[in-house]
Formats: C-alpha cells, structure tokens, sequence
C-alpha cells in the first residue's frame, strides 16, 4: 500500500489538541478508552487553573454585588444590628492582616480599614449624628486614626487623618468651643485655609531641623497645600457664581497665592510647586475679573470681554510662573 | 504537562506506531480533511453574517405563511423542495439560504403538528435532526437543526407533560450531550450540535427559575433536572473511573454527594453548570468553560432573587458567600505559584 509520506509527516507535525485527539479515536487511531488521556497530555493545566481562578473571582464579585443591592434595598438593617455591627468588626480585622501582606490590593485594603473604622464609629446610633454632638465620633474616629496614619506610608491616610481632625476641630468649635452665630461659614473657610497653609510652613520649616519623625509626614506638604489653596477658592467661586457674596475672598486669595509663591521660592523652590501657584493665580484672578466684568456689564458683553481678557490673564499665570521660577533659581544659586 | 505536544509525540506517549498500514492510512485521511477545512474555513465575520441572514430569511418566511390556512402543508413542500435543492448549489452563501428556508418550512409544519399532535411533532423534529446530520456539514445548519429539534422537543413536552416536562427534557438532553463528549460515538454527533444539547437544559431550566421567581410557572417541577445533573456528576466519575486513583475516587464521590444536596437545597442550575465546566475541562473546550461560567453567574443571580428570606438575610448570605469565594480564589492563587515553582524547578 502506497501513502503519502509528505501528508503523513504534516499531519504528524500539527499541534495536538483536544479536537485531533477526538478525531483520532473518531478514525480508530486512539482506543477508547484513551480519549481522556490523550485530552490530558494536550490540555494546558496552568491555563485551566488560572481560568477557574478567573471564574471563581467573577463570581465572588457577583454575590458582592449582589450583597451591595440587597444592602440599600433592605434599608441598611443588617448593619444596624449587632450581628451586623460584629461582622463588620471580623471585615477590619480580615482586612487589616491582609493589608499587611504585600499585594497591589493592599492599599485597597488598607483604605477599606481606614473607612471601616469611621463606619464602626458612626454606626451604632446613627440618631446621635444628627445631634448636635456630631464632632464626637469625628473626634473619635481622628483619634483612631492618629495610629494608622503615624504606622502608614500612604499619603492618603494621613490626609484623611488631617482632614477628619480638621473636621472635628471646627465642628467642636462651632457647637462648643464657641458661642453659637460668632463662626461663620466666611470665618470657616478663613481659618481653614490659614491652618493649613501654617502647616505647609511648618512642615517646611520643621523638617531640615527635627531628625527623623517627620520625613514620614513630610509627603503632606501638597495635601496641606491643596487644602490650603482650593479652601481659599471656595469664596471666591461662591461669590462669582452668587451663592454666597463674599468679595473679601479675593484678597484672601491674593494673600495666599503671594504666600504661596514665598514658599516655592524660599522654603521649596520646585517647578512642581510653581505650575501650581501660577495655576491658583490663575483661577481666582479669572474669577475676580468675570465678577468684576459681570458688575459693571450686561451678561453676554461680561462674557465677550471676559474672553478676551482671560488671555491676557493666562499670561500673566505664565509670567507668574516664570518669575517665580528664575527667583528661585537666583536663590539656589547664592 | 504544560508544553504542547505534536500529534507525533502524542501517539508516541499513547504507545501507537504508526508505522501500521490502517494507522498511516487514518492519518492520511485525517489530513486530507483538516486541509479541506482549512481550505473552507469562513471568517468569524462572514459567520456573523450568514447567520443573520439565515435567521432572517427563516423568520421573514414563518412570517408570511404562518397566517395561511395550508401554512403546514406549505412548510412541508418548502422543506422538502430546499433539503432537495442544498446539495446542487455550489455557493456557500447560496447553500446556507437552501438551508435557511428549510429550516423555515420546517419550522411551520411542526407547528402546524405541534396544535394536533405535540408528541408526533417531537418525533418529526428529531426525524428532522438526524436527516440534516445526513445531509450538510456546516456550522450554521447543523446548530440551526439541532436549535429547531431542542425547541420542538421542549415545546411538545411542555404541551404534553405540563409541569413534569423538565423532567424529561433535561435528562435527555444532557443525557445525550454528555454521552456524545464522552464516548466516541462523538463522531455520530457533530461538536456543535453537541455543545447545544448541552446548553439547552441550562437555558431552559434559566428561563423556568426566572418565570418562578416572577411566580408564572410555579407549578413546574425540577426535581428530575436537580437529580439529571447530580447525575452528570456521577457519570463524569464513571468516565475516569480509569485515570483515578482510589483516594481521588473517594473526593470524586464526594464531590457528587455534595452536588447532590445542592442540586435540592440551593440550586440545580448552579450544579448543572458546574458540571458542565467539569466536562469542558475535561474535553479541553474554553466555548463550553465560558458558558457555564456565565450560566453560573445567571443561575446565582436567580437563587439571589429567589432565596426565601428577608432581604437583610439575602445581603448576609451573598456577603458570605463572596467572603468564602474570596478565601479560595486566594488558595488558587498560592497553588498555581507553587505549581508553576515547581515547574520552574
């Protein structure tokens, strides 16, 4: 019997896989009973593993979901009971060990804990939040945050520990600390803004002179600096759009975007620091000069002006940037 | 063994010469048909279209005949005429068009059946099936056939069978699809009219859970598809009776037993699926493992919906069972490390 050896040696050649080992117990190659372990011998079982792993965590996430619908559709009751309260406890503790293992969704993890403890803080009597003692659990879930922010290295918790402290410090002032109509949401954004901006300096300031400690910290400085220029946008975007008139928030505004720029050039003369400044020199002059534009002119000629304008003002933000840059370097260079 | 082997070192693990005459002479033939596929082989987007196209031309003919008085007579003469004209037409698109209309006619005359006689219409729908297993080989007209054959046969149950209809269709079915996967009278039966035996059951058994869960068919029973796919289980244990040790017999059984329960208390589509992904790992087929993941995911999502508790109870119970999922994806993890450590070294 003749056959072709070339179509027999390209037969041969070919890639096994599940198919051909079906057709060879098809043509009578294989027995019957060797159908499987032919399939094995060609299955990938790494791909395979990975695969159930894949539909493993896709159904994982499923029933997730399916737990966060259920959550709000049964009013949040699981969580107000106790079963509820002490199963979100076992979460922060699951939680918190994982966070600790070396993982990209330790961070997650690590944030979900942050998170958990100011939901346990708050969850207990939900009716006492309404109360007028809402800087308590604010006060408290700071507190229990002070640890997790000294122990971290995220930036993010320490900025939330800041920030809740911030919080309960003004919510105790204005329910406690002070008599009730002296502090103003104008007073608010005020101090605000000048806290943080004193710990952007005091940051700066502190940190070629304590040894250690502080170099932790030391990554706050754009977190205390973001507070500190986007707090003293709110007035001026207030008073621009009309919710709220308060034109002393431009000065106020003015004043940080000088001191801010002082602090590029003489405490952290990086480019970084003055795209940013000139950034916030840009936006609260655009709004001051819309408001000012919007005063004196009907709407639509406010708007032609303003058009026109903004790009004078854009070159400014820029020469603003440039000036502060080359100060800065003449600094570096003495 | 993770490295991909060629058909030679296969046959060479397997201990087959093939050096023997019928050997060579298999082997022959199974290249000449692999270069024949080859050479007819469609691009996913002219499936697509063809599909649409046959779906459309079937549909548009129900259509128009169905209103008729002599709309079965009219579906038998088309289905006759279009299963005589298939084989003269030399165009793919042509041939697949024949086919459409077939498909067409037959659809009528079994429903035109279907009113007086569900059983004979069932008969006739499987008489369909095996004549188009005889007559084409592509794709699209075999899974055509095979749809028509599972939906006749589902709706003269139905009709007949009332509330126990499940309980024949679903065994049959997959009593079929597995049989076929598993034992080499495969070659009878066509990869793609298998794979729709297969998931026929899943998506009929999707479609009763819903209607219960909105509470339109209540009085349907899943009993026999609960102890179908516990069967399945078993059935996958027989096959590699073989290739098992007796400890993983042992884990096997297990396995089953515990799909059993479940198939009672939880659900038997989530059972039946998992079954399924068991088979297509098996068979090595990742079409039928995507499947099966997404009928799990459907089959959850409905045992979610119908879980008789309150719904802060649903929310605890998916909270768990996200919480144990998570746990053994985890272990997954490690083991496929030490898996691919272990090949490493």
């Amino acid at each position: 019997m003749l056959f072709s050896g070339r179509k027999i040696g390209n037969y041969l050649e070919r890639r096994a896989d599940a198919a051909t080992a079906a057709d060879l117990v098809g043509e009578g190659i294989l027995s019957r009973n060797d159908r499987f372990r032919a399939v094995s011998l060609c299955r990938n079982d790494l791909l395979w593993a990975k695969r159930l792993r894949k539909a493993v965590r896709l159904v994982a996430a499923a029933f997730l979901v399916f737990g966060m619908l259920l959550l709000p559709a049964s009013r949040y009751r699981m969580l107000f009971s106790p079963e509820g309260f002490y199963g979100l406890g076992a979460l922060f503790i699951v939680l918190a060990v994982f966070s600790r293992f070396p993982s990209i969704w330790n961070a997650v993890a690590e944030y979900a804990c942050v998170f958990l403890i100011g939901v346990l803080v708050f969850l207990p009597d939900p009716d006492f939040n309404a109360a007028a003692g809402i800087w308590r659990p604010f006060a408290l879930w700071t507190f229990l945050l002070l640890p997790w922010s000294a122990l971290s290295r995220r930036t993010g918790i320490k900025a939330l520990f800041c920030l809740s402290a911030a919080v309960s410090l003004f919510l105790y002032a204005f329910q406690v600390g002070l008599p009730t109509g002296t502090f103003g949401w104008q007073e608010f954004v005020y101090v605000f803004s000048a806290f943080n901006g004193a710990a952007v300096f005091a940051l700066e300031f502190l940190n070629g002179r304590v040894k250690g400690g502080i170099g932790a910290y030391f990554s706050l400085r754009f977190v205390f600096e973001g507070f500190f220029l986007l707090s003293a946008l709110i007035l001026p975007v207030q008073t621009c759009f009309g919710l709220f008139y308060a034109p002393e928030g431009f000065l106020w505004a003015a004043f940080c975007s000088a001191a801010a720029g002082a602090f590029g050039v003489f405490f952290c003369p990086r480019a970084a620091i003055h795209k940013v400044n000139a950034a916030f020199f840009l936006c609260w002059s655009a709004l001051g000069l819309f408001t000012l534009l919007s005063g004196a002119f009907e709407k639509q000629a406010a708007l032609l002006l303003f058009s026109v304008l903004f790009f004078g003002l854009t070159l400014a933000a820029g020469g603003v940037e440039r000036l502060l840059i080359r100060l800065s370097e003449q600094r570096r260079k003495q | 063994m993770n490295a991909p082997l060629s058909v030679r070192q296969l046959l060479a693990c397997l201990d087959v010469s093939v050096f023997r005459d019928e050997t060579a002479a298999a082997l022959e033939r199974l290249e000449d048909e692999r270069a024949c596929r080859e050479a007819n082989r469609r691009s996913f987007f002219e499936n697509g279209l063809l599909l649409a196209g046959m779906a459309g031309c079937a549909a548009a003919t129900v259509a128009a005949c169905r209103l008729s008085a002599y709309a079965g007579w009219i579906g038998l003469a088309a289905s006759i005429l279009f299963y005589r004209l298939y084989a003269f037409v030399p165009v793919v698109w042509g041939r697949c068009l024949c086919w459409a209309y077939f498909t067409a006619g037959q659809i009528l005359f079994l429903q035109a059946v279907s009113v007086e006689a569900p059983a004979v219409a069932a008969l006739a729908a499987g008489g369909f099936f095996l004549l188009s297993l005889k007559k084409t080989d592509d794709v699209l007209c075999l899974g055509s056939a095979a749809c028509v054959f599972c939906f006749f046969l589902t709706v003269s149950s139905f009709a007949l069978l009332r509330g126990d209809a499940l309980n024949f269709v679903v065994p049959f079915l997959a009593a079929t699809g597995f049989g076929a996967c598993a034992f080499p009278c495969a070659a009878l039966l066509p990869r793609v009219t298998v794979f729709i035996f297969l998931i026929w059951p899943l998506l009929l058994l999707a479609g009763v859970t819903a209607g219960q869960v909105a509470g339109v068919w209540n009085d349907v029973s899943a009993s026999g598809a609960a102890f179908t796919f516990f069967a399945e289980f078993l059935f996958l244990n027989w096959v590699l009776r073989a290739e098992t040790d007796r400890r993983e017999k042992a884990l096997c059984l297990s396995a089953a037993l515990l799909a059993l329960v479940a198939a009672y208390t939880v659900s038997p589509g989530i059972v039946g699926a998992s079954a399924l992904f068991c088979l297509a790992f098996l068979i090595d087929s990742k079409a039928l493992a995507v499947f099966s993941v997404a009928a799990i995911l459907v089959f959850s999502g409905l045992y979610v919906l119908a879980m008789p508790a309150d719904l802060g109870t649903a929310a605890k119970v998916c909270f768990g069972i996200f919480a144990v999922l998570f746990l053994l994806q985890l272990r997954l993890k490690v083991l496929i490390r030490r898996y691919r450590e272990r090949s490493a070294g």
